[in-house]
């Protein structure tokens, strides 16, 4: 048997082994008295995420480790395309019923058109050729210009 | 005479222009910077890249996009070099942190290891782990043993 003790402040590992956090809060149901799920600080300036209790694996000694990788990580990450060009940076992940994900990515700043508003380019996890420290297209990806 | 030292922008890239260029490895990783090459005859043979403060030497067959470099594209690798295992954490079974990678041990000239060195603290003793007692490694490492 754990505590709560042993849960609040321990490192949250997601299931590639990358560090999301420290563990804040446990959510409790109060009519049911079991555990919903917890919340992670990911650190500053970012909201806090809640992880259902399907999603943890494993309370551990030192960490919490869970079984999946939430979307709101793969925020910011840059996108490369499979010649090495530097696209933009992903600003929402979009999931729709049948698990099938799409990236917006906010293209990147041209100081010599700053005054224009900055494009945003659809990417369907199809065309992602490597999802991990950034964003890796396939070749001849599709991209998607959004209004 | 001078007109012949000048790069010649059309047909290639100038050495300075990709000195200190990021480089990244599969999964997007930052890899290290470009600082020197080794050539035989006018084929390069290898690069030479500054990582964490350590200089590595990376086959230049492993080079993606070499034929396809402009000077504002990254340049990628075809793998994930094993020196970027240095300083991952590693997990236990049970989730406790047993420290951080301290030494790869490669095993010859391949992107393989024999075994890892992992310590606590710097000045206490290192400790091996095999491959067969890693479960995930990817960001960090988590095995499925207990050591």
């Amino acid at each position: 048997m754990i505590t709560s003790d042993d849960i609040l402040g321990k490192e949250a590992i997601d299931s590639e082994g990358d560090f999301l956090g420290i563990v804040m809060k446990l959510h409790l149901d109060p009519i049911q008295k079991t555990i919903l799920g917890i919340s992670i600080d990911p650190g500053l300036w970012r909201p806090d995420l809640y992880i259902g209790i399907d999603f943890v694996k494993q309370f551990g000694v030192d960490a919490i480790f869970l079984s999946a990788i939430p979307n709101s990580k793969y925020k910011s990450l840059t996108v490369f395309t499979y010649e090495g060009n530097n696209l933009g940076k992903i600003i929402q992940v979009n999931e729709s019923n049948s698990n099938k994900r799409e990236f917006v990515v906010q293209m990147k700043l041209n100081w010599m058109k700053f005054y224009q508003k900055r494009k945003c380019i659809k990417i369907p996890e199809s065309s992602i050729q490597e999802l991990g420290h950034s964003i890796v297209l396939k070749k001849n990806a599709s991209l998607e210009y959004m209004e | 005479m001078a007109k012949i030292l000048e790069p010649n922008a059309d047909n290639g890239i100038s050495f300075w222009s990709i000195f200190l260029k990021s480089v990244r490895s599969k999964s997007g990783q930052r890899a290290g910077r470009i600082i020197g090459f080794h050539f035989s005859g006018i084929k390069i043979v290898s690069l030479q890249l500054l990582s964490n403060g350590r200089i590595v030497s990376i086959d230049s067959k492993y080079i993606r996009n070499w034929n396809s470099l402009s000077k504002t594209s990254s340049l990628f690798l075809d793998m994930d070099p094993i020196h970027l295992l240095l300083n991952m954490k590693v997990y236990d079974k049970d989730g406790r942190n047993l420290g951080y990678i301290s030494k790869v041990e490669q095993s010859g000239y391949y992107n393989d290891f024999d075994f890892l060195l992992y310590k606590k603290k710097f000045y206490l003793p290192s400790k091996k782990i095999y491959s067969d007692q890693i479960e995930t490694l990817n960001k960090n490492i988590i095995l499925k043993v207990n050591l």
